[in-house]
Order: structure tokens, then C-alpha cells, then sequence
């Protein structure tokens, strides 16, 4: 993929990292670490390595699906693709507008008016006041609260909230969708009315990433698939080649026991 | 992530509508809404002036007008600065979730200080009315003033509101800060009282030049000098660079530690 041209590269992840320091442990270690300090020796941080040199492309109209098991860095890849987390090192480069289902609800304020908090969240999702303006009788029908919208927000049930947040999302336009199986709720109905609609916008070519335990719905969704493992990325294919091998990796033994040829493997150090 | 001023200019919508929802909260979520603006100065004033109006005399003509024009934009600055600190983590939803110039956080918050301010000051004259002081003829150069401390607010704003995301330190020390800054600035006090050797020390202390200037501009018989208004002009100058590097440097960091 990484010889289509520059132009329809959506996203560039190049050598990306992240690291996070562990204070309660570095607090501990604060006199000690004076000492090595003030004697010239290494000082000792205690860091958590969430992404290691992660780097791959995405092309307008491609969809990725992203799977690991808990802790991989998978969640933390999809934040710092939406430049919600900045990178310890290495670089993202994002030439489309993005649309994330973190964002879902994001500024809600109990005290506002339905109509107030659609301002806020269409703004801070990215549209300007006039083009929510025009918008406005279109996202009060999605949601269904003609009869609500001027009412303040901690009135509304869980559901007519989540409404709103999904009706705003619904109407911003954007070229790349970020999703996270893990903050999708609801029941089997729901779930196949969202895989249905994921197809649907796949059909009309958008570009998705989808981040996953290892669901049977990537099969369907994603042209190709990335397995995260410890930070780093473990395969990066086809979406039947790796998602197969993930799966076995997943029943038999737990990840680290499948490597194949074609299985890039980092340093763990 | 930059929180420059092209993307401020960029999305102008965002600010303004954060504002609005700070200024419409407050209304909705309290019984007297915009008067605690008004009454908390009020009532600090009665104070000072039963203090130092009655008990401890120092017999400066119309202390009621002379000190509520230095406690309003105190109490400005004291509530802006406070609010500003825990901004950031109030907002955890906006920093985790999206991705927004998060200098708007705080900005938003003292901009809707600012709307509260010049409502309480419309009080200000309407008490000089009341007791017949005169306003000052340097009037004209209120909006300077104005532009002045929201300068220095800005800054110290972005400074406490940064740094407060990585060390929870800040909010605490603010309290005896705001306190020691209360008494050494010329608020129930004229400047005049401050010895001429220390005057030069005193004045590092943005707010003590701010709200003499304020004092000058506002009320009659209090003529400004050039050396406090040079004195604020470069501390709030150096405070609103200082900020706008900090929250600069570690505005990218802020998600790990909210």
C-alpha cells in the first residue's frame, strides 16, 4: 500500500511511539534518583511502553481493522490517530477530517438547552455556528426530540441523550471514521443495525479504522488488518490471513505462541 | 494540538459558544446568578470599610468608591484565576474525548469573567453616582487598562491552569498566593503608603500596578504615575509570554495526566 500515491494517503503513522511515566513510582525513587544524578550515573525511570514504532498508511476509501489483546496499544494508536494523545516520538500525519466515536457526547452540558448543547458539540466537533444553524432542524428530527430540544439536558433520559450525541456525530461531515468495538454498548439488535450501517458507508467509500478484540464483523468491514502485541505491531496483511492466525494465536496458548515467517517481531526489552 | 493564535482565529464559533455555555450555566445553576459578582465585592467592601473606614482611620475622603474600584477587578482577577486552575481537569471529557485547542478551556473561562466584571463595574459608577464622586478625566484610558489585565490574566491564567494538570500542588499553594497578593496590592490602601525604597518590589506584584492604574483611570483625585504603569505593563507582558510557552510545552502531555 505504501506505493499508492502520496496524495491519497489519508493518514501517515511514521515510527510512532509512546511511553508514559509512572509518577507514584518516580516519586518514590526521587532521592535516589538525585544521588545518580548528582554522581553522573543513568536515572532510573519507570516507564510504561504503550507503542513502539508503530508506522503504516491508509489510503482514502480503505478500511483497517485493528485487533490485540487488552493493553496492546490498540486504543492508544486510535488516540493519537486523532491526535487526542501526542506521540512520545515519531510523527502522524492526518490530511482528512475525522470523526470519532470518543467524541460522541464530548462537552455535553447538563445545564444547557438540547438546541444549546448541539452549538457546543457541533462547534467543538468542527462546524461553525451557521452551518449548525442550517443543520439544526435535520438533527432534531434524527434524534426525535422536537418536543425535548428546549428543555435543559440533565431532563433528557440516557437514551435521548445518547441520541443527541449520535444525531450531532451523524451530521459532521468527515472522511475518516475512527471506531473502538470496546466503547460500542447495546444490545444484538443495536450491533446489527451498526455493522449494517458500517457496510453501508464502507460501500459508499469511506475510510474507517476499526479497532477490535477480533470480531467476526472485521471480516466483512476491513481490506486489511493490523495485530497489535505488546505496543508493537505483530502482522500487518490481509484481513482473512491475519485475523486466521490472530484467532488461532488468540485459542491456542495466547498470543506469542504463533509466529510465522512473515511475522514482524521487535525487541522486548 | 498548537494552541496558537491561527487556530483561535480559525474557530471562533467554539470559543464563543464555550463562553456562552459558562456564562448560561452559571445563571441556570444559581438563584442570583450574576449578583454573586456583584455581592461578594459588596460584602468585602462593608468590611474594609467598617475596618478601615471606622476602626483604623485612615481618613482617605469617599473609602467606599475608593476601594470597591480596586476590589472589582481583584475579584476579577482572584475568580478568574482560581477558576482557571481547576479548568482543565473539569473539562477531562474535552481533553480526553476531543481533539479542540485546549487553550480555550481556560480562555473561555475568564472571557465569561470578563462579561461579569463589566457588569459589576456599571455598579461601581452607579455608587460614585449615589455619593457624588467624580469620575477621572483619564477615563479614556479604561479600555487600555482593561486589555492590560486581561493580558497578564491570560498568562497567569495559562500558567496556573497547565500546570495544575501535572502537579494537583497548584490549586493549594493558590489559596495563601491569592491571599499574600490581596494584601500587597494597593486595594484598601492608597500606593502612596508604600515606602519609596520598597515601591520598585512591590510593583513585581502585576495585580499591585494593575489596580492602581485602575484607581487613576477610574476615580477622581488619584493621578497615575509612569512608573507603576510601567512597572504592570512589563510584568504582565513577561507573565503572558511565560504562559503561553508553558501551556505551549506541556499542552501536549495533558491527556496522560488528566
Amino acid at each position: 500500500m505504501t506505493t499508492s500515491r502520496p496524495s491519497d494517503d489519508l493518514v501517515v503513522v511514521e515510527g510512532v511511539s509512546k511511553s508514559y511515566r509512572v509518577r507514584s513510582l518516580q516519586r518514590q525513587a526521587m532521592v535516589e534518583n538525585l544521588l545518580r544524578w548528582a554522581l553522573g550515573l543513568d536515572v532510573r525511570r519507570q516507564e510504561i511502553h504503550a507503542l513502539r514504532d508503530v508506522s503504516f498508511r491508509l489510503s482514502r476509501g480503505e478500511s483497517l481493522g485493528i485487533v490485540g489483546v487488552n493493553g496492546s496499544g490498540k486504543s492508544t494508536l486510535l488516540k493519537i490517530v486523532a491526535g487526542i494523545a501526542t506521540p512520545s516520538s515519531g510523527t502522524v500525519e492526518l490530511r482528512a477530517r475525522v470523526s470519532t466515536q470518543l467524541a460522541l457526547g464530548a462537552g455535553f452540558h447538563p445545564y444547557l438547552t438540547g438546541r444549546e448543547n448541539i452549538f457546543l458539540q457541533g462547534s467543538i466537533l468542527g462546524m461553525t455556528n451557521r452551518e449548525i444553524r442550517e443543520l439544526m432542524p435535520t438533527i432534531i428530527a434524527f434524534a426525535g426530540l422536537e418536543d425535548a430540544v428546549d428543555r435543559q439536558l440533565w431532563t433528557y433520559s440516557l437514551g435521548m441523550t445518547a441520541r443527541l450525541g449520535f444525531a450531532v456525530a451523524a451530521h459532521v461531515p468527515f472522511e475518516l471514521l475512527l471506531l473502538d468495538e470496546a466503547l460500542g454498548a447495546g444490545d444484538q439488535a443495536f450491533r446489527d443495525r451498526c455493522t449494517q450501517r458500517l457496510e453501508s458507508f464502507r460501500a459508499s467509500g469511506a475510510t474507517m479504522i476499526i479497532v477490535s478484540h477480533g470480531s467476526e464483523n472485521l471480516r466483512a468491514l476491513c481490506d486489511r488488518v493490523m495485530w497489535m502485541d505488546h505496543g508493537e505491531i505483530r502482522a500487518l496483511g490481509p484481513t482473512a490471513e491475519i485475523l486466521d492466525r490472530y484467532e488461532d494465536s488468540v485459542e491456542g496458548g495466547g498470543p506469542g505462541t504463533n509466529r510465522g515467517a512473515q511475522v514482524r517481531q521487535g525487541s522486548k526489552s | 494540538m498548537a494552541s496558537g493564535v491561527g487556530e483561535t482565529l480559525a474557530r471562533p464559533d467554539l470559543l464563543r459558544n464555550l463562553v456562552w455555555a459558562e456564562l448560561t450555566a452559571r445563571y441556570k445553576t444559581t438563584a442570583f446568578g450574576v449578583l454573586w459578582f456583584i455581592i461578594n465585592p459588596l460584602l468585602m467592601m462593608g468590611i474594609l470599610v467598617v475596618i478601615f473606614g471606622r476602626f483604623v482611620n485612615l481618613e482617605i475622603p469617599n473609602y467606599p468608591v475608593f476601594v470597591l474600584a480596586a476590589l472589582l477587578p481583584w475579584t476579577f482577577f482572584s475568580m478568574g484565576i482560581t477558576n482557571c486552575a481547576t479548568s482543565l481537569s473539569r473539562a477531562a471529557g474535552l481533553v480526553k474525548r476531543v481533539r479542540i485547542p485546549r487553550a480555550f478551556v481556560p480562555l473561555s473561562a475568564l472571557m465569561a469573567g470578563l462579561v461579569h466584571f463589566l457588569i459589576s463595574l456599571l455598579m461601581l459608577f452607579v455608587l460614585m453616582a449615589i455619593t457624588r464622586v467624580r469620575i477621572s478625566p483619564l477615563i479614556i484610558f479604561l479600555p487600555l487598562v482593561l486589555v492590560l489585565q486581561f493580558a497578564f490574566l491570560t498568562g497567569a491564567g495559562l500558567l496556573v491552569a497547565s500546570l495544575n494538570v501535572l502537579y494537583r500542588d497548584v490549586e493549594h499553594v493558590l489559596v495563601p498566593g491569592l491571599q499574600a497578593m490581596f494584601y500587597f496590592s494597593p486595594i484598601f490602601y492608597p500606593i502612596s503608603y508604600v515606602p519609596k525604597v520598597w515601591l520598585r518590589w512591590y510593583l513585581l506584584n502585576p495585580m499591585a500596578g494593575i489596580i492602581e492604574l485602575y484607581r487613576n483611570t477610574l476615580v477622581a483625585g488619584w493621578p497615575a504615575s509612569t512608573m507603576v504603569a510601567e512597572m504592570a505593563l512589563a510584568t504582565s507582558v513577561i507573565t503572558l509570554l511565560a504562559g503561553l510557552l508553558v501551556f505551549r510545552r506541556l499542552e501536549p502531555h495533558f491527556d496522560d495526566y488528566i
